[in-house]
């Protein structure tokens, strides 16, 4: 049997409506004033159990809204449960958003350093993968342009080779394969297979239940930020478009 | 399990270390942007200091006919002090608002951001001082012994400026107007710090107060003293920087630590 590397039980998630907005002055005032509770408050998740094992691959379904990204984003440890305890053993390569940590300013050489750092490896880590890195995204020529000027496929493939050299115990996808063209997606998928059989722990959210199923072994459906379905991947994918 | 105080600043300490390289990288990223794109590049750290040293010189000494000996000296060892102070407190209030993406979609520890821009500012801060050694030099006012007490003022300054920076780097988090206000209180602080006029042409209770209410005078003051006069800072004024130095440090460090897991949902 292999450890248990994420543990989840009765998590929580809670957010002030009024968060979502920018705060001024003006509201301050007013709250003050007026001392009385004006946000509302809203479960982002609620009752949330979940037991990964190191090797797994999860895949999480669900409608837009229904608490995918924030459930990995309590699990890479950006938010705080509300209730509930969260335990995860091991390091965290976090692809919330492809070039999450790009700086537009600076070329494709300079954020490859930047954002392996911003991951956790170390600065000789970035420099051992670099090559791989570059071969990897197809970047070659365009190594030492500003990201800016890159388009968003480019964006994207720097972003996921960066990040799936990281070599880190656990790696989060969150709709990764969106932006890349087919051919990228088929190279992507096998980069992930390939972690797999390496060891490393996936978590995965895609809309394309196809790939769900071809990545994942396991899988996860939320609705409104609660759990569905949790079981083998074909069961769970199968229930949620019937749904 | 509750951890106590002494394991969870360990903890943070030891994870702190792990970013150093990136904090690094973070300062080095705030300055290529900042003259990457000019042909002079890090050129202007050191001539722009000086190109308004000598506007200031020029429109203080011939059109106001101040009375101040050795006027070039007296504006610089002045003006590179409160312009550490404001640079590095104004780039530290937009940092965490302005790495917010980052913040929320990596897991970087975010006083990682107020501690870059303060780096950055530091090293803008010792360009600066290359302009003023050059004033030193074309003004033939040679540092004296004096000098070695200048790491001690600026450290103190360093520590003043990374408390209150702190405190509005978090202010801005929740209020938005916090830099706004900044801005015009720079303006009032500049007039306020007595960096082209002599402070005695103040009414007397205007002096006291700066005298004793303006840290940013604290620093310029002792600076003037080492550069200008040389002459040892008075003890009290460095007794009095070094307990400003602290008291904003650590109600700065306090700030971080209540606000760590709230902050996040308002960036």
């Amino acid at each position: 049997m292999s450890e248990t590397i994420i543990k989840i039980s009765d998590a929580a998630i809670r957010f002030n409506l009024a968060m979502q907005k920018e705060w001024s002055m003006k509201d301050y005032v007013q709250k003050l004033i007026h001392k009385e509770k004006r946000f509302q408050e809203f479960f982002a998740l609620r009752h949330i159990d979940l037991e990964v094992k190191k090797g797994e691959s999860w895949g999480f379904v669900g409608r837009n809204g229904s608490g995918k990204s924030t459930l990995l984003k309590l699990i890479t440890g950006i938010l705080r449960p509300y209730e509930g305890t969260v335990t995860v053993k091991g390091t965290i390569a976090p692809l919330l958003e492809l070039g999450a940590g790009f700086d537009n300013e600076l070329t494709g050489r300079e954020n490859i350093m930047m954002n392996g750092l911003i991951l956790g490896m170390t600065e000789q880590q970035v420099r051992d993968a670099f090559d791989d890195i570059v071969e990897f995204s197809e970047l070659k020529d365009f190594l030492d342009v500003p990201v800016k000027n890159y388009s968003s496929g480019m964006r994207a493939r720097l972003g996921f080779a960066v990040a799936t050299a990281a070599k880190a115990d656990i790696l989060i996808a969150d709709e990764v394969l969106g932006t890349g063209d087919r051919k990228f997606q088929k190279k992507c998928e096998k980069r992930m297979q390939n972690l797999l059989s390496g060891g490393t722990t996936l978590l995965f959210v895609s809309h394309s239940s196809d790939a769900v199923k071809r990545v994942c072994q396991k899988a996860m459906w939320l609705d409104h930020g609660t759990i569905q379905m949790t079981g083998n991947v074909n069961d769970v994918v199968a229930a949620y478009e019937n749904s | 399990m509750e951890l106590t105080f002494k394991q969870k600043f360990r903890l943070t300490v030891t994870n702190g270390i792990k970013y150093i390289p990136l904090l690094k990288n973070l300062i080095s990223r705030e300055l290529k942007k900042k003259y990457r794109q000019s042909m002079l590049g890090y050129v202007w750290c050191v001539l722009n200091p000086l190109l308004s040293m000598i506007i200031m010189t020029i429109v203080f000494s011939r059109m106001f006919h101040n009375k101040i000996q050795n006027f070039p000296v007296y504006l610089m060892a002045g003006r590179v002090m409160y312009s550490f102070i404001t640079d590095c407190v104004g780039s530290m209030l937009r940092s965490i608002t302005g790495n917010g993406k980052l913040m929320r979609k990596t897991r970087v520890p975010y006083y990682i951001f107020p501690l870059a821009s303060m780096g950055s500012s530091v090293v803008n801060f010792l360009f600066q001082l290359c302009a003023f050694a050059l004033v030193l030099i074309f003004t033939k006012t040679f540092p004296s012994i004096h000098l070695i007490m200048f790491p001690v003022v600026c450290l103190e300054m360093f520590l003043f400026s990374f408390g209150f920076g702190s405190l509005l780097a978090i202010a801005q988090v929740y209020i938005r107007d916090t830099r706004y206000l900044y801005s015009v209180f720079t303006t009032l602080w500049f007039y306020m710090t007595a960096l082209f006029y002599p402070l005695e042409n103040l009414p007397n209770t205007l002096q006291i107060i700066i005298r004793n209410f303006n840290p940013a005078y604290y620093f310029v003051e002792m600076s003037r003293y080492i550069f200008l006069f040389h002459q040892w800072p008075k003890p009290m004024m460095l007794l009095r920087g070094a307990v400003v130095g602290i008291v904003f440090t650590a109600a700065g460090l306090w700030a971080y630590a209540k606000k760590k897991d709230n902050l996040i949902l308002y960036v």
